[in-house]
C-alpha cells in the first residue's frame, strides 16, 4: 500500500525480501546497494546480531524523481528469517507493495523454504494483504553451491504458480537485479492505475525500472 | 515514541523526531565552536528549531545554509557564517547522529509494535479460551440437569415396574391360592354328593361305609387346606428379627449338628476357611434356621428320586463388610429362567400341593430384614445359593 504524501509530492513504495533464515535476504540488499545506479540511494541500515542474523530488519532507501516532479521513494526491507521473530516479520510485511521470496536452493532447505512460504502467505493474510494480487517473485538463491535442487525441479514445482521464478547467487550479484526487475514490473502494473504513472507522470513501465536500477544495469 | 501516536515504525521521521534524546545544547556548542559562528538548525520548512549564539566576537560574513538529509531527501538545514565546505562537514556530522538515532527509534518502535501485537494476540487467545471454558461449563451444567432428569425418569419407571410386578405377583398368588383351594374342594364335593345319593337309596350298611370314607377324605382335604392357611399366616406374620451377636462359623456347625438327621437323604459337608473363624454377625437364630431349613427343603423336594443329596455349606469373606455363606447341592441344575424368579412369591417349579412357592420368598424376606441378601448362583451342575450377611465384628486372633 504505497503512501502518497501530498505536502512533499512523494510516493513511498515498500518492497520486502522475505524467506527462511540464512537464505541470503540481507546479501541481496547489500548487492542492490552496491550495484543499483539510481538518483537517490541512502545508506543501508542493518540491524543484525553479532552472528550476522538480522534482528529486526535491514532497510535500503532508494528513489528517483519523475519528470513531473514526483519523488518516488522505495523502502526495501528484509525480514528476520528465524521462526521466533514472527511478530517482527508481520510488522515489516505490513503495507508492503511487493515481495521477493528468497529461497535457499540447497536440497537440505526444502522444508524450511516450504514453511517460510506458508508463513508468508499466512502473515500476508494477517496484515490484510491480498495475496492473489500482491506482486511477488520467487528467487532461488545460492546457485553456486553443490548440493542444490535443479532448475528443472524448481520450475516443475512452481509451474502452477503465477509468480516468476529466478535463480540467483546474491554473493556474486548474479540475477539479483533481474529479480528486482521482475518485481518492479508487477509493482508498476499494480500501482499504475491508482497513481496514474503513465497518465499524469509520463512514466512508462520501462522508465520506472530504468530510473530505479540505472540505465547501465538494463541489458 | 512515534508509535504511541499511531504512526508506523517506518514512517518518515522529521528532524525534530530524529533529534529526540540528543543533547542539542552540547551539539550546538561544539558546532559554534568549530564553525566559529552562530549556528541555527532549521526544519524542512525552514523554521528555526535550535539556535546558538557565539559568545565571543561574532564573525561577519555571508550566512550559508546546507541541507541535512534523512534517508534520501532533506529534512532540515544548518545555517552558519561558515564556508560551504566546513558547513558541509558539520552537516555530515549531524547526519551521523541522525542516522544512528533513526536506527534506535525504528528498532524501539518495531519492538513496541511487536510486543503490543503479541500481547493483543495473547489477550485474544485468552478471551477465546475463556469463551470455550464458559461453553464447557454450560455444557457440564446442562449435562448435569439432563442426567438428573434421566435419573428421575428411570426412578419413576422403576417405581411403575415395581408396582406392576407387585400386582402381577399378587395375581399369581391369587391364582395359586384359588387352585390350591379348589383341589380339595373337588373330592369333598364328590364325596358329599355321593353320600346323599347313597342315603336316598336307603341302604344303611353301605351308607355307613360311605360316611366313614367321606369323613376320612373330607378330614384329609380340610387338613391340607389348614396346612396351606398356616403357610400363609406364617409368611404374613413373619416376625421382625431379634438380632443377637453370633460367631458365624460356630452357628453353622451348631445348625448342622442339630439338623443333620432332619432329612434322611441329605449328607452335610462344611467347608470353612480359616480367615472366617473369628467373624461375628448379628442374626436372629430362629429366622436364619428357618432360611436354611427352607433352602434344604427346597433342594430335597427338587430331587425326589435321589437316594443321597450332598449339601455343602461354605463360608467365605469376599470383602471386609460382608460374609458369604454358599449352600451347594449336587442335585438338579436350576435353569436360567428359574434363577431369575426363584425368590418370587408363589413361584414354584413343582406341581405338588405341599408346595405353595413361599419357601424361598420367605428366605429372601428374612435376609433382607437382616440387611443381607440371597442370590441363586449360575452353575453347570447342581444348585447353589449364596447368602450375604453384614459383618458386625471381626475378632483378632
Amino acid at each position: 500500500m504505497a503512501i502518497y504524501d501530498e505536502d512533499n509530492n512523494r510516493l513511498t513504495i515498500k518492497l520486502v525480501y522475505y524467506g527462511p533464515a540464512m537464505s541470503g535476504k540481507t546479501t541481496n540488499l547489500m548487492r542492490l546497494h552496491d550495484e543499483l545506479n539510481t538518483d537517490l540511494k541512502g545508506e543501508i541500515m542493518m540491524m543484525e546480531t553479532t552472528n550476522d542474523r538480522t534482528l529486526f530488519f535491514d532497510l535500503l532507501p532508494l528513489g528517483f524523481t519523475t519528470s513531473s516532479g514526483l519523488l518516488i521513494k522505495f523502502k526495501v526491507y528484509t525480514v528476520p528469517g528465524q521462526v521466533v521473530h514472527d511478530s517482527t516479520r508481520k510488522a515489516v510485511l505490513s503495507r508492503s507493495d511487493g515481495v521477493v521470496f528468497v529461497a535457499d536452493s540447497q536440497t537440505s532447505q526444502s522444508i524450511n523454504n516450504g514453511q517460510a512460504f506458508e508463513n508468508l502467505e499466512a502473515n500476508a493474510g494477517r496484515v490484510g494483504l491480498d495475496f492473489d494480487h500482491l506482486p511477488l517473485v520467487i528467487q532461488y538463491n545460492k546457485r553456486d553451491l553443490a548440493d542444490i535442487i535443479s532448475e528443472t525441479e524448481v520450475k516443475e514445482r512452481w509451474q502452477q504458480a503465477p509468480w516468476p521464478v529466478t535463480f540467483s547467487n546474491a554473493l556474486t550479484g548474479l540475477w539479483v537485479i533481474e529479480t528486482l526487475k521482475a518485481l518492479l514490473k508487477q509493482v508498476y502494473d499494480e500501482l499504475n492505475t491508482e497513481f496514474k504513472f503513465s497518465e499524469q507522470h509520463n512514466l512508462t513501465q520501462q522508465e520506472f525500472i530504468t530510473q530505479l536500477i540505472g540505465a547501465n544495469n538494463i541489458h | 515514541m512515534s508509535i504511541e501516536q499511531g504512526l508506523s515504525f517506518d514512517h518518515e521521521f522529521t528532524l525534530q523526531e530524529l533529534l529526540t534524546g540528543v543533547n542539542v545544547d552540547k551539539l550546538l556548542q561544539a558546532l559554534t565552536h568549530n564553525l566559529e559562528s552562530s549556528v541555527r538548525i532549521l526544519n524542512v520548512k525552514k523554521q528555526c528549531l535550535f539556535e546558538a549564539q557565539l559568545n565571543a566576537t561574532e564573525s561577519t560574513g555571508t550566512v550559508n545554509k546546507t541541507a541535512l538529509y534523512g534517508e534520501l531527501e532533506p529534512i532540515g538545514f544548518i545555517e552558519a557564517c561558515a564556508t560551504p565546505d566546513s558547513l558541509q562537514s558539520a552537516a555530515q556530522l549531524i547526519q551521523l547522529i541522525l542516522y544512528s538515532n533513526s536506527r534506535y527509534l525504528m528498532a524501539s518502535d518495531i519492538h513496541i509494535k511487536t510486543q503490543r501485537d503479541d500481547f493483543e494476540e495473547l489477550q485474544r487467545r485468552h478471551a477465546a479460551l475463556e469463551i470455550s471454558e464458559t461453553k464447557y461449563k454450560q455444557l457440564a451444567e446442562s449435562l448435569d440437569v439432563r442426567v438428573k432428569q434421566q435419573i428421575k425418569t428411570i426412578e419413576s419407571a422403576q417405581l411403575k415396574l415395581y408396582e406392576s410386578e407387585k400386582l402381577a405377583s399378587v395375581g399369581r398368588l391369587a391364582a395359586g391360592v384359588a387352585h390350591e383351594i379348589n383341589n380339595p374342594l373337588t373330592p369333598i364335593e364328590m364325596m358329599v354328593s355321593n353320600l346323599s345319593r347313597v342315603y336316598l337309596n336307603a341302604d344303611p350298611k353301605s351308607f355307613k361305609e360311605n360316611l366313614n370314607e367321606t369323613t376320612s377324605v373330607v378330614s384329609e382335604e380340610v387338613y391340607k387346606l389348614k396346612e396351606m392357611v398356616s403357610h400363609f399366616s406364617q409368611f404374613a406374620k413373619l416376625p421382625e428379627p431379634v438380632l443377637k451377636e453370633a460367631n458365624i462359623a460356630e452357628y453353622c456347625e451348631r445348625f448342622i449338628t442339630q439338623h443333620q438327621n432332619g432329612w434322611p437323604v441329605v449328607k452335610f459337608r462344611v467347608l470353612t476357611e480359616n480367615d472366617v473363624k473369628n467373624i461375628n454377625v448379628k442374626i436372629d437364630h430362629l429366622l436364619i434356621n428357618q432360611c436354611l431349613i427352607n433352602i434344604i427343603n427346597n433342594a430335597v423336594q427338587a430331587n425326589p428320586t435321589k437316594d443321597t443329596l450332598q449339601i455343602s455349606m461354605s463360608l467365605k469373606c469376599e470383602n471386609s463388610a460382608e460374609i458369604s455363606m454358599v449352600l451347594f447341592n449336587d442335585g438338579v441344575k436350576i435353569d436360567n429362567k428359574t434363577q431369575k424368579h426363584i425368590f418370587k412369591m408363589h413361584y414354584s417349579s413343582k406341581k405338588s400341593a405341599e408346595n405353595m412357592g413361599l419357601g424361598l420368598a420367605i428366605v429372601k424376606k428374612i435376609l433382607l430384614d437382616h440387611n443381607g441378601d440371597i442370590i441363586c448362583l449360575p452353575l453347570d451342575k447342581g444348585a447353589a445359593f449364596k447368602i450375604n450377611l453384614p459383618i458386625s465384628e471381626r475378632l483378632n486372633d
